[in-house]
Order: structure tokens, then C-alpha cells, then sequence
């Protein structure tokens, strides 16, 4: 049988910031296309630091990334880019145009999509993100939960291979939380998701990748992770919900045995 | 005051649907046309024209008269200095306080200080229809243009947007240290305090700029901000710059050939 090759390759990656912090140290990951990967870990465990260098926003002191076959090196930057869209934890960094149209085709118009099809791109990501009455808006006057909305509209209207979100719940209320947590649920994409929601995180993804300063401390399935309380507790992640479980009945205790689809938070 | 200044875009008027590429280089024109006028007749004159380009515009004029607060404090000091210290010529009038004979008043300075606010308002009251009668994205594309260099439009367009963001910044923080019962005080603590304040402020607005570069690099940026936006003049639009020019011919011709006082 052929081996499929991974959408993204990172081996022996190692990083330090000017300032002397050694944030990664030898970081090996592969990532085949369609997965839905939780990247999880503490606070400065490396999960941001780790993501910026898949688009080249870093540059590794060792080590070699390939995303889609391409190694990350200059030449390769601009590709790479339109590969991977990233959706940053404040969304208000994300919105620099004056008006949320500018924004989500900021992009493509920097891929010289073509204006007929830019149109159209723009369209259907303010569509998909019902955003439309809010096209010619300037962005600072979005709510929190709108601005979250067109920050991923501006990467969906890039078509990437690639998503990578960083928190993309965070301080949203419930409402807001459900619809994003449903967009990304249903996104097509290769899909890498930090964050600490774990109920999002169990909703969207299968495959768990745990960091510890600035290393990979396990790579395992999402059930194997959730009922792993040691690792949970660990990595700042230790939760305690209430689900309505394989019975119907509400309680807070861990199954053994969790059937997914019974599972509701 | 909010500093949007493009709030009223929506309106509808002369001077909205005028093309802005045409708008404001006409408009730069008449302000350095204003600023060039030497006599306080022609000043007047030139305020009379702002007013009227701005009444077209159907904007509030509360609006335009907030942006005014700023010229005149920076011009206002004029009407205190100028009759103070400019030199005493022939055929000026001088006043003096028998008791306070050092302090002369000088009528020609006072009307120099006139002539220099009138001048400052007339041209403030302009960047009104300039820039607050189109979205200020297409202000400033129109700008690029008219082959304003894409590092300014760059600059312009990320100064603008950060505005607010620096303001929400700095309510948030001057909320926060309200919360803790912090109130003003003329001393050490204070000044350290506000030192702290801006220095904060600073470093957040850094590391701010760094996370939006890095948004933007994510998004294919390559350091040139690529703007589509298609501009048509239209023959009613020349027509309203040939109106504009007129009015600068008139308050040229006027100012050379009619002396005023």
C-alpha cells in the first residue's frame, strides 16, 4: 500500500528567542492531511511559538519543517502562506483593514486572485461566517464574537489547506462559542486547534499532541487523552463537567469507557 | 471626542458624491491657497468659503467646530503673544498702561494673530469635506492615486485604524486605576504613576503591532498593501473643481489687487 506523506513534517526543531528564552527544543511532529489535531499544553509550554513557524513567521535556530512537501525557507514562504491559514487568539490583531470586506480580502488580493473570483471568495466567507450585513462595517466596531467571526472569514477566504487556530473560543459567550465551535467543526481543512476548552477540543478533533516546555510530551487520541486525568492535570487541563452520559444521567465522574457520540457538554 | 472623522460618509450631497481623487487634490489646493492670503479681508473671505463648502456637506457643524478646539489652542496663545511682541512699525497704533509702560499693545499684531487664526480655521474647517465625506480607506486610496508614495498610505491607513485601538487601551487602563482608587495628585506617586501608565501603554502597543504584522505576514504580506478600488470622474466632478478653482482665483486676485486692511 502507498504511503500517503504528511501535509506537514517538523523534525528536531529547536528555537530561542532574542532575548535568550529557549522555547523550542527538538520538536518532532507529522501531520497527514484532514487530521484535526489538538495542540495542548501549559501556558509557555511552546504551542504558539511552535504554530508561527509553520508559515515562516519564525525561523528556526535548527531543525526542518516541510508543509505540503515544501520546506519552509524563503523561497517557499509566499506558497506556504496560501496553505496555511492561522487565526489569531485576539482577533482585533487580526482586523487592520478599515472595513471587514478589506479584511477578508486582504489575502487573496495579496495571492493576486483575480477580481471576479476575489469578489466571490469575499462573498461566500462573510456568507459562511453571516457577516454579510456587516461587509462595509470598519472592524473596531464589531462585537468580540463578530470580530472572532471575520477573523476566520479573513483566512477561509484564502482557501488554505491549512487551518490553525489559536483559542478560537476564548471569551465568548456561550452562543457565540456553539457557532464557532460549529464552523470549525465542519471545516474541510487540515485542522490544528490550541486551545484550553477541552469540550471544543474533544467536538472537533481526534488526535491529541501534548507540549511541555518545548517539548512534545505525548502524541494520543482524543479518548485516551480525556480520560487520561494525570495528563490532564498535568498540562493545566484538569476539568470536571457534567455530561449527559451513556444512561441519560447527569453526574461528574470520569467513564472508563466514554462513547463519543453520547457525550454532550 | 471620537476621532472618526469620516462618520457622516453616508450622507448625501454635493461634495459626498464629488470624486475624492479630485476632491482633495482640489481642496489642498485652495488650503495652500489660503494659507498664501495676506490680508485679513481675504481671510475672512477665505472663512466664508470654507463655511459654505462645508454647509454643503450637510454635516453638523458641532461636528467641525470640535476639530477646532485644537487650532485654537495652538493658535488661540497668538492673540496674547503677538500684540505683545511684534515690532512697532510706522503708522501703528500702540496702546500702553500708564503704570505698565513696558507693555505696549500692538493693534497689528493683534491683527496679524487674527489674520493667522482665520487662516488655521479656514483650512481645518476644509479637511472636513476632504476626508469626512468618504469612507477615509477610500480617502486615502485616493491619495495613492494622486501618487502619494504606498509607505505613507500604509502609514496613514495603520495610524488611523490604531487610533481606537490605542483609546480602548488607554480607557481600559485609566478604568483600571480608577478601580483602585487612584486620583491625581500633585506628586511623586502620581508622576510615577502616570509614568508607568505610558510606559505600559507603549510596550502594549508594541507587542500589539508585532501580532498584527505577524497576522499580516500570515496573510501574504509582502510589504506593499496592494488597494482595489475603482475611481470614475465624472463631468459633474470637474465641474465642481472648476467652481473650487474659481473661488482661488477670486481670493488670489482679490488679495494682490484689492488692499485690504
Amino acid at each position: 500500500m502507498e504511503k500517503k506523506s504528511p501535509i506537514i513534517s517538523i523534525k528536531n526543531l529547536h528555537f530561542t528567542y532574542p532575548d535568550g528564552t529557549v522555547a523550542l527544543k527538538g520538536v518532532n511532529l507529522t501531520i497527514q492531511e484532514g487530521e484535526s489535531i489538538a495542540l495542548v499544553g501549559k501556558n509557555g509550554s511552546g504551542k504558539s511559538t511552535l504554530i508561527k513557524h509553520l508559515n515562516g513567521i519564525y525561523q528556526g535556530d535548527r531543525g526542518e519543517i516541510t508543509v505540503d512537501g515544501l520546506p519552509v525557507i524563503e523561497e517557499n514562504l509566499q506558497t506556504i502562506r496560501g496553505l496555511i491559514g492561522m487565526a489569531f487568539q485576539d482577533p482585533d490583531n487580526q482586523l487592520f483593514c478599515p472595513t471587514v470586506y478589506d479584511d477578508v480580502a486582504f489575502g487573496p488580493i495579496n495571492m493576486d486572485v483575480d477580481e471576479m473570483a476575489l469578489h466571490k471568495r469575499v462573498q461566500e466567507s462573510l456568507e459562511k461566517m453571516g457577516l454579510m450585513d456587516l461587509a462595509d462595517c470598519p472592524s473596531h466596531n464589531l462585537s468580540f464574537g463578530q470580530q472572532k467571526r471575520a477573523a476566520m472569514a479573513t483566512i477561509l477566504s484564502m482557501r488554505p489547506k491549512i487551518m490553525i487556530f489559536d483559542e478560537p473560543t476564548s471569551n465568548l459567550d456561550p452562543k457565540n462559542e456553539a457557532v464557532i465551535t460549529e464552523i470549525i467543526a465542519n471545516l474541510p481543512y487540515t485542522r490544528i486547534l490550541i486551545s484550553h476548552d477541552l469540550p471544543i477540543l474533544y467536538q472537533v478533533c481526534q488526535k491529541v499532541v501534548v507540549m511541555d516546555d518545548g517539548r512534545i510530551d505525548a502524541i494520543m487520541s482524543m479518548e485516551d487523552f480525556i480520560t487520561n486525568r494525570q495528563l490532564l492535570r498535568k498540562n493545566g487541563l484538569d476539568f470536571t463537567f457534567k455530561c449527559d452520559c451513556c444512561n441519560g444521567h447527569n453526574h461528574e465522574h470520569r467513564h472508563n469507557q466514554i462513547e463519543k457520540k453520547s457525550l454532550s457538554f | 471626542m471620537k476621532p472618526d472623522i469620516d462618520r457622516y460618509w453616508r450622507l448625501e450631497s454635493p461634495i459626498h458624491s464629488w470624486d475624492p481623487r479630485l476632491k482633495i487634490l482640489t481642496l489642498i489646493i485652495l488650503a495652500f491657497s489660503i494659507s498664501s492670503v495676506h490680508h485679513i479681508s481675504t481671510a475672512f473671505g477665505c472663512l466664508f468659503i470654507s463655511i459654505l463648502i462645508l454647509q454643503l456637506t450637510k454635516i453638523p457643524f458641532s461636528f467641525s467646530l470640535k476639530r477646532l478646539a485644537a487650532v485654537t489652542m495652538f493658535v488661540g496663545p497668538f492673540f496674547l503673544i503677538m500684540p505683545l511682541t511684534v515690532k512697532a512699525q510706522s503708522g501703528d497704533t500702540i496702546y500702553f498702561f500708564t503704570h505698565l509702560k513696558f507693555l505696549e499693545i500692538n493693534t497689528r499684531g493683534l491683527l496679524l494673530a487674527a489674520r493667522v487664526y482665520l487662516k488655521a480655521v479656514s483650512i481645518v474647517l476644509l479637511t472636513v469635506p476632504m476626508f469626512g465625506t468618504n469612507r477615509f480607506d477610500i480617502s486615502i486610496k485616493a491619495l495613492e492615486r494622486l501618487k502619494v508614495p504606498n509607505s505613507i498610505i500604509q502609514m496613514l491607513l495603520f495610524s488611523y485604524r490604531y487610533i481606537f485601538v490605542f483609546l480602548s487601551e488607554l480607557k481600559r487602563m485609566s478604568l483600571a486605576m480608577k478601580l483602585r482608587k487612584f486620583s491625581p495628585a500633585t506628586n511623586f506617586h502620581t508622576l510615577r504613576t502616570y509614568g508607568n501608565f505610558l510606559g505600559t501603554l507603549l510596550v502594549r502597543s508594541f507587542e500589539r503591532t508585532e501580532e498584527v504584522y505577524h497576522a499580516m505576514l500570515s496573510r501574504g504580506y509582502k510589504g506593499i498593501l496592494k488597494i482595489r478600488f475603482e475611481y470614475r470622474a465624472k463631468a459633474a466632478d470637474f465641474f465642481k473643481s472648476s467652481l473650487i478653482f474659481m473661488a482661488i482665483f477670486g481670493i488670489i486676485y482679490f488679495d494682490r489687487f484689492f488692499k485690504g486692511f
